[in-house]
């Protein structure tokens, strides 16, 4: 038995019984408290973390297919990329001059695509976006951007290149 | 008034307290469904650390893909 001393009819608890008891179920309450705010925290950074997996790929992939569809063709030697802090402007999107790959950032959300077909992404901050090649002839573009919290790099070439001055015959 | 929890089965259960072994036996029980709770949340984070490395490692995969490319034109 766990009693302390014999049953004696219909007594009560002693003091020393009922603190003791205090203490045990105050122990057990504290052991739950911290046990489930442990729970709870980890809970929530699982989330945030398949969260930011989750919205990097659909980031990652928006910005590999927006810069597959810019195709210049190999004659257009004057092919530039405008790329400023928060937004990037290509052309050539679909192989058309006027038509326009866009990726920019507003408010925690970056928007990527064309005119006709776009995706905006909330919960993701543009880092930097900068071109990628040599001698100022864009190839693609390196796109670094956090998705809740976690810093990622995309980095998308084109479907075509025009040719450079180092190609001409 | 003194309000001993009976085990039910055993004679003269009525007026008995605990047992040392119904008190062990509840602390497993409560033990055993806290590791459960614990262990599920361990999964989870797990889980979610899991996809986040997947997602870089996709990531990573695209962009030494472009890196060849890149560095095949530049060439």
């Amino acid at each position: 038995m766990i009693s302390c001393r014999p049953f004696q009819g219909d007594e009560g608890f002693t003091l020393l019984e009922t603190v003791i008891a205090s203490l045990a179920f105050a122990a057990i309450g504290l052991v739950l408290v911290v046990m489930s705010s442990s729970v709870i925290r980890a809970s929530s950074a699982a989330q945030a973390e398949a969260r930011g997996a989750a919205t990097a790929m659909l980031v990652d992939k928006a910005i590999r297919e927006a810069v597959d569809s810019v195709s210049p063709p190999f004659w257009a030697c004057a092919f530039k990329i405008d790329v400023s802090k928060g937004s990037c402007l290509i052309p050539y999107a679909g192989g058309i001059a006027d038509a326009m790959v866009t990726i920019s950032a507003k408010d925690s959300a970056l928007s990527i695509g064309t005119a006709e077909k776009s995706v905006s992404l909330s919960g993701v901050e543009l880092k930097s976006i900068t071109s990628i090649g040599e001698d100022g002839e864009p190839l693609g573009i390196s796109v670094t951007y956090t998705a809740y919290g976690k810093e990622y790099e995309t980095r998308a070439c084109f479907s075509s290149f025009p040719l450079g001055a180092s190609d001409e015959p | 008034m003194r309000t001993p929890i009976s085990s039910p089965g055993k004679a003269g259960a009525s007026q008995d307290g605990w047992t040392t072994m119904d008190a062990i036996v509840a602390l497993a029980i409560v033990a055993i469904c806290a590791s459960a709770v614990l262990g599920g949340a361990m999964t989870l984070g797990a889980r979610g650390r899991s996809l986040s490395v997947k997602a870089r490692t996709h990531i990573a995969e695209g962009n030494a893909w472009t890196d060849d490319i890149v560095s095949s034109v530049s060439r």
